[in-house]
């Protein structure tokens, strides 16, 4: 299990991370969504032992992530970005990772470099950026190790690709307990696949949580209220954001979808209907809480 | 075992990233070593120059003396520093390096010690090819192992400590531009303020010591790692490791340690985040910017003083210098034009210090001209008289490894102030104070010695003190010769003063070989030692000479001068001179037989009387007698005079009128003497001529000179047209 506490990073005068905390449980996806400049890509350079946090610690099962070999042989790291020597092919990629990690599967890496129909001595330097993240993923895959830190990883894949890698990491939970731990902004790829979502949010961390409690905690509800009824008779729902159309509220609101159902009975609307919210809708409305408001961006 | 096998196969895999730079290194050592070394054995070979000579060359070009391996071994230091550890300044590369299971420990020093090992590698195997090159052409390897072996040593090692301060200046900034900066900085910056100071010295203070540089030569070939490696390179002259060279191989090794280890603890110090920032650690931005801002300033200050004299363009100076350099490394620091002037405060703190540290100079606010110590705080005193020791030789004859015979030189002061200790103190603290009153006085000029005025010639000295608290303080002065005619002879009658100036007092009749006298062109060996049987004639001539010098009085260097010159041949020399006899390059020990000449004046009773013994005609010496014409070349004379001779009249003006003849031989002076005789013609304005003169059949001619006043009035008229 990772254990983030505490974690804080400033960058000179730009506070990345404040003091977030997390807990990241094997053989679970752990998705880290979080708006722009949240710090998400600081969280997993800290969780990786590239940065060394200036407040709290990593840990995975109890050991400091920093400076420790025998933890870090414990997880690979796909940068969002990723590095390949000069000139290098796949063959050389694999010559290397294959020293320094030492559960490395030079058979698996060769053969997923061919299901992914990329070329073992062709110079990485040529690959368009899809086939150089599908090599990274390669890489990871391979590495065999317990976790799997993806920075943006499914940026740049196509739809069969992301599917395929999908697979691929589901195929390795099930097989040998693989934690991914998926830094995205693409809520829809990963409402997919997490289990566990971490929302970050200007250096800090909003909720992390499951995503099926996620889910069951958070509703959008539509009604219309009886004449003579107004917004202030639905303060006994726990709303997050109300929306007037006419007289059609759209609400967000917290709590189990019998709870909801319960309150909502009670005000004897007219009409309403409880829709279950997607990830990116539950991002929205958790920003917006915290004061990331798509209106005041556009307007 | 892991971490050992870890670390060897992070070295190999450096190595396949940087092959580049292995192949550049190799071309540059094959092109330097098995190459040039085939073409030289070669070219000599066709020169049919001895085998020693070879051999000596080639110790040269393998060992520690090789001026071309030094340059390369500068150059690699930054190729291999820049690509050791340029993966710091690339986010994408750090993420990678400190992504892996790889701790820091096991990351720089693979990345370190490659850095070294490429060169070692590629540096040995050059030798080795090297050493199969002068194999075929009949030279045995083991006759320069010595050298090849010592020289890769203290290369690798001058190498090694080189190339930790490229890798510190890359560790401690963000972008490979800002590393090469740094480490320019690093090389250069004491060594360029130490020569600004110098130039202040030297510029300001009108006392200060005329051989000032040696004062900041010490610090100067310390003051980087390239200048200790430069000047390292320097002191090995080939004569195996000396007592100097072994102290400073040392200071390389132990600054090799201090930066390797400087180097581990701030790469381990260094945030990953710090890539793409120009400083990885924000508080060595100030620790070197302000540094370079106030010398910087100074620089400018003094530049502009020197070009234009005045307050007004020194303070120009110092702005330029003040804003030039902290803007731009204020852009640099941010990678932003708009953040020029940030610290603006430490800016003008900075300038407001070179400002102080250049009136100190400029104002001489220590009273450095006019010090002069206080009589009861001298434990000893010494004193040069500069213009008066420009024909001796100080220094030994020494020999290298290679056998070539060579003079050491040493500075005049250097051996007059280590041998004089003046009991009677007042002639010399008499010539500071009168040259301390003329500075006072205002007139600042430093004249030259041959700057000929109403008043006389000036006369330049140098002084040390050794006060009574151990300090050695040395200072130069210049004044007018008229002015201090008393003191100087006072000083030229004094034993602790010419035994110190002349070198001949402290030469032992042990280590005297033969005796040469010259006149002119002529000379001839008078005494030499072989087997024993003529070391009683030179033992009895040296004493003879001691004598005669030791008590020549400055009345008789009035009224005589120098009429032949002796020679007493040290060992070395004497074993130099016969090898120059049957070398065919004999020019290379002219050098060394020709030093060591003294004057001999007519009232040596005792030298003399010995040269009569040994058959030489010293009674001629006097006589003008055989000198038939005497001849004045018209093209060496001044340029009014010499129109007469372009336009088409005779190069010569040739007296031949006895009487003439013997009136200017009365004044005249041989020319290669005049200068041995301090209170001589010297200081006047004269003419040179040469005597012809003829006995048994065969003529001689001998180079004079006279002061112009001395001739006779017709001669000069004649000389004039």
């Amino acid at each position: 299990m990772i254990q983030a506490e505490n974690l804080t990073k400033q960058f000179d005068n730009i506070m990345a991370l404040d003091h977030v905390s997390a807990e990241i449980k094997d053989g679970n996806v752990f998705g880290l969504i979080g708006t722009n400049g949240a710090g998400k890509s600081t969280f997993l350079r800290l969780l990786s032992g590239i940065l060394k946090p200036d407040e709290g610690t990593v840990t995975i099962d109890g050991v400091s992530v920093f400076e420790n070999e025998n933890v870090k042989k414990r997880f690979f790291y796909i940068s969002d970005d990723q590095y390949y020597f000069n000139n290098a092919t796949p063959r050389d990629m694999m010559e290397f990772y294959s020293k320094v990690y030492p559960e490395f599967d030079r058979r698996r890496f060769e053969s997923l470099i061919n299901n992914f129909g990329l070329e073992m001595r062709r110079k990485v330097h040529t690959f368009s950026k899809g086939m150089k993240k599908q090599l990274s993923v390669v890489c990871g895959i391979s590495a065999n190790t317990d976790y799997l830190f993806c920075d943006e990883t499914f940026d740049g894949l196509d739809p069969v690709m992301r599917q395929a890698v999908k697979s691929i990491f589901a195929n390795d939970m099930a097989e040998r307990n693989l934690t991914p731990i998926i830094a995205s902004h693409n809520l829809r790829e990963l409402e997919d696949i997490c289990d566990h979502v971490g929302l970050l949010h200007r250096g800090g961390i909003l909720l992390s949580k499951d995503l099926d409690d996620l889910k069951l905690n958070i509703h959008k509800v539509q009604c219309v209220l009886k004449d003579g009824m107004t917004d202030a008779d639905l303060t006994s729902l726990d709303r997050i954001k109300t929306e007037t159309r006419g007289k059609l509220y759209t609400m967000t609101v917290r709590g189990t979808k019998e709870d909801v159902v319960g309150l909502i009975e009670t005000l004897q609307p007219v009409f309403y209907e409880i829709i279950p919210l997607s990830l990116e809708e539950i991002f929205i409305s958790e920003t917006e809480v915290a004061g990331y408001d798509i209106k005041k961006l556009i307007f | 075992m892991t971490s050992k096998s870890l670390f060897f196969n992070l070295i190999q895999e450096d190595v396949k990233r940087r092959l580049w730079a292995v192949t550049l290194a190799f071309l540059m050592f094959f092109f330097s070593l098995p190459v040039t070394m085939a073409m030289v054995i070669g070219e000599s070979f066709k020169q049919e120059e001895s085998k020693t000579f070879i051999l000596s060359q080639l110790r040269h070009l393998l060992g520690f003396q090789n001026g071309w391996i030094t340059f390369l071994m500068i150059a690699l230091s930054i190729i291999m520093g820049v690509t050791s550890f340029s993966y710091l300044h690339s986010r994408q590369k750090v993420d990678f390096y400190h992504g892996i299971p790889v701790n820091r420990n096991h990351l720089f020093w693979s990345n370190y010690m490659n850095g070294i090992l490429i060169v070692a590698a590629v540096y040995g195997v050059n030798l080795i090819l090297t050493l199969g090159v002068t194999t075929a052409y009949g030279i045995a390897p083991e006759k320069l192992m010595g050298a090849v072996v010592s020289g890769y040593l203290l290369f690798l090692l001058h190498y090694a400590m080189i190339y930790a301060v490229t890798v510190l200046a890359m560790i401690m900034t963000g972008s490979v531009i800002v590393g090469i900066f740094g480490t320019a900085v690093f090389e250069s910056y004491f060594t360029i303020l130490l020569l600004v100071l110098q130039g202040c010295y030297g510029y300001f203070f009108h006392t200060s010591y005329k051989s000032g540089e040696e004062l900041f030569r010490p610090f100067l070939v310390k003051s980087s790692p390239y200048a200790i490696f430069i000047n390292n390179v320097a002191l090995d002259n080939g004569g195996g490791l000396n007592g100097i060279l072994v102290s400073q191989i040392v200071i390389a090794a132990v600054l090799f340690a201090i930066f390797t280890f400087l180097c581990l603890l701030l790469f381990k110090k260094r945030g990953s985040e710090s890539a793409k920032k120009a400083m990885a650690f924000k508080i060595s931005m100030p620790i070197i910017r302000i540094p370079i801002v106030v010398l910087s300033s100074l620089s400018g200050c003094f530049t502009f003083w020197t070009i234009r004299s005045s307050v007004g363009w020194a303070v120009f100076g110092l702005l330029c210098g003040m804003f030039l350099s902290h803007c731009v490394i204020e852009i640099i620091y941010h990678f932003d034009f708009r953040k020029l002037f940030s610290y603006w405060k430490q800016m003008i703190a900075s300038a407001l210090v070179a400002a102080v540290i250049f009136s100190c100079f400029q104002l001489d606010l220590f009273g450095y001209d006019s010090y002069i110590p206080a009589d009861n705080n001298i434990e000893s005193m010494a004193i040069s008289v500069t213009n008066d020791n420009n024909w001796l030789s100080y220094g030994n004859a020494g020999q290298n490894s290679q056998g070539d015979y060579q003079w050491e030189n040493q500075s005049a002061d250097d051996y007059i102030f280590s041998h004089m200790k003046l009991s009677n103190k007042a002639p010399a603290l008499s010539m500071v104070n009168k040259a301390v009153e003329k500075n006072r006085s205002g007139n600042w000029d430093r004249v030259t010695s041959y700057d000929l005025g109403e008043s006389g010639r000036n006369c330049d000295f140098s002084v040390k003190y050794t006060l009574k608290n151990g300090r050695n303080v040395y200072r130069s002065y210049s004044v007018i010769d008229s002015e201090v005619k008393e003191e100087l002879t006072q000083l030229y009658e004094d034993p602790d003063f010419i035994q110190a100036v002349y070198p001949i007092f402290n030469q032992t009749a042990e280590n005297t070989s033969a005796v040469r006298v010259s006149r002119g062109s002529q000379s001839s060996t008078v005494s030499r030692d072989k087997n024993g049987t003529d070391k009683a004639m030179t033992e009895k001539l040296l004493l003879a000479y001691q004598t005669d010098l030791g008590q020549l009085k400055v009345e008789t260097m009035n009224k005589e001068n120098p009429v032949a010159s002796i020679q007493f041949m040290t060992k070395m020399q004497a074993e130099a001179d016969s090898k120059r006899e049957g070398n065919q390059n004999s020019w290379q020990y002219s050098d060394v037989t020709s030093r060591g000449y003294y004057p001999i004046y007519p009232s040596f009773k005792n030298t003399l009387e010995l040269l009569r013994e040994c058959q030489l005609d010293v009674d001629s010496w006097n006589s003008h007698a055989g000198i038939k014409e005497i001849s004045f070349d018209l093209s060496k004379i001044s340029e009014y005079e010499k129109e007469a001779y372009d336009s088409g009249g005779t190069q010569y003006f040739t007296i031949t009128d006895p009487q003439v003849i013997d009136q200017i031989m009365s004044q005249a002076v041989i020319e290669g003497y005049a200068g041995m005789n301090p209170f001589g013609i010297w200081n006047t304005e004269r003419i040179s001529f040469s005597a012809v003169s003829s006995a048994l059949g065969s003529s001689s001619e001998i180079e004079y000179s006279v002061p112009v006043e001395q001739l006779p009035a017709s001669v000069r008229e004649a000389l004039k047209r």
